[in-house]
């Protein structure tokens, strides 16, 4: 084989190389976060007080994966997701999970009134002055947590 | 005596929030596909509140909470377009147009017509929809499809990606409510 065959060889294989990085780097799923660490534990009481009485710590968890521990006020389910609420019966306050589609299976057998721990990423939280709808955090690529 | 009075205060506050239906559950899929790339985002999380008895609708949405399958697409959304760190939330105030043709009471599927003022990307802008509203066992679900252009938002596409962002996303959305507590 001759130096410049050579050379085109390696040249395929780094582009191949390079469209396989690129196709793997933009084809990226989302994060599984069945293994990660939460970076903080929380009733759900205790994380919700923090939208009454320290929002500036409640933005500090924006993003950031979190663990809860409450009881499941509603399940809404169809064939591609399940989104928990996790909340008390006496309030309309409450944490919305969306649950990563990967790990749906896990829920199948949950129901309304069960205790749960779950982790997932705070994307943000509404303070409600006016519809009264209570306030809401909102968590998303939720899973079970087994601590 | 003092039950009765207590029994039938409870009995009058049910009522007037019966009239009040809530979701904290609805779903709204965006669509900005092109021929050249498929562009979707689901949000489970948006929250709806509506009072049949003024015809006010009110939904809040965070813009964070979309999910898109790839990773990228999901940072993109978020950082290059919707800057969801600086407007975290889209919001729609609105009202029915034909609410005394729905009868809230009444089993069945009603056309309806929606206006108000929708706020994304801290723009506000009115707008006018259509859809219908179900109502079965006395609770509402809401469907309704409608477009908004990205720039009327100010929303912008760099000339690099131009041809695979649609310049019109489709908004579809699903709210199934409940009686307010």
């Amino acid at each position: 084989m001759g130096k410049k065959s050579n050379i085109l060889l390696a040249l395929i294989l780094i582009a191949a190389i390079g469209v396989f990085v690129t196709y793997k780097f933009i084809f990226k799923a989302n994060d599984d976060l069945s293994n990660v660490k939460p970076s903080s534990s929380f009733s759900f009481g205790t994380l919700m007080d923090k939208t009454v009485n320290d929002t500036s710590s409640l933005h500090e968890l924006n993003n950031k994966v979190v663990a809860v521990t409450g009881n499941l006020l509603k399940m809404s389910k169809d064939s591609t997701s399940t989104t928990l609420e996790i909340g008390e019966t006496n309030s309309n306050s409450s944490i919305i999970c969306q649950i990563d589609p990967r790990y749906l299976n896990d829920f199948s057998n949950v129901k309304e009134g069960d205790s749960l721990n779950i982790k997932g990423k705070i994307a943000g939280f509404t303070i409600d002055t006016d519809l009264g709808l209570g306030n809401t955090i909102q968590m998303i690529f939720c899973v079970k947590n087994n601590p | 005596m003092k039950k009765i009075i207590i029994a039938i205060l409870a009995l009058a506050s049910l009522q007037v929030n019966a009239q009040k239906f809530m979701t904290k559950t609805g779903s709204i899929n965006f669509s900005a596909s092109s021929p050249i790339e498929k562009i979707e985002g689901n949000n489970k999380s948006a929250a709806c509140l509506l009072d049949s008895k003024t015809g006010n609708i009110d939904f809040v949405v965070q813009i964070k909470s979309f999910i898109f399958k790839q990773q990228l697409m999901q940072e993109h959304f978020n950082e290059n377009y919707m800057e969801s760190d600086k407007f975290s939330k889209a919001t729609f105030k609105g009202n029915f147009n034909n609410l005394t043709s729905i009868n809230f009471t009444k089993d069945g599927e009603y056309p309806a017509s929606v206006y108000g003022k929708l706020t994304i990307h801290g723009v506000t802008k009115d707008i006018k929809s259509t859809g219908t509203i179900t109502i079965k066992n006395g609770k509402p679900t809401l469907i309704s499809n409608f477009s908004i252009k990205l720039s009327d938002y100010g929303i912008e596409i760099p000339g690099a990606v131009q041809d695979k962002i649609a310049k019109e996303a489709k908004i579809s959305l699903n709210c199934s409510l409940d009686a307010m507590k």
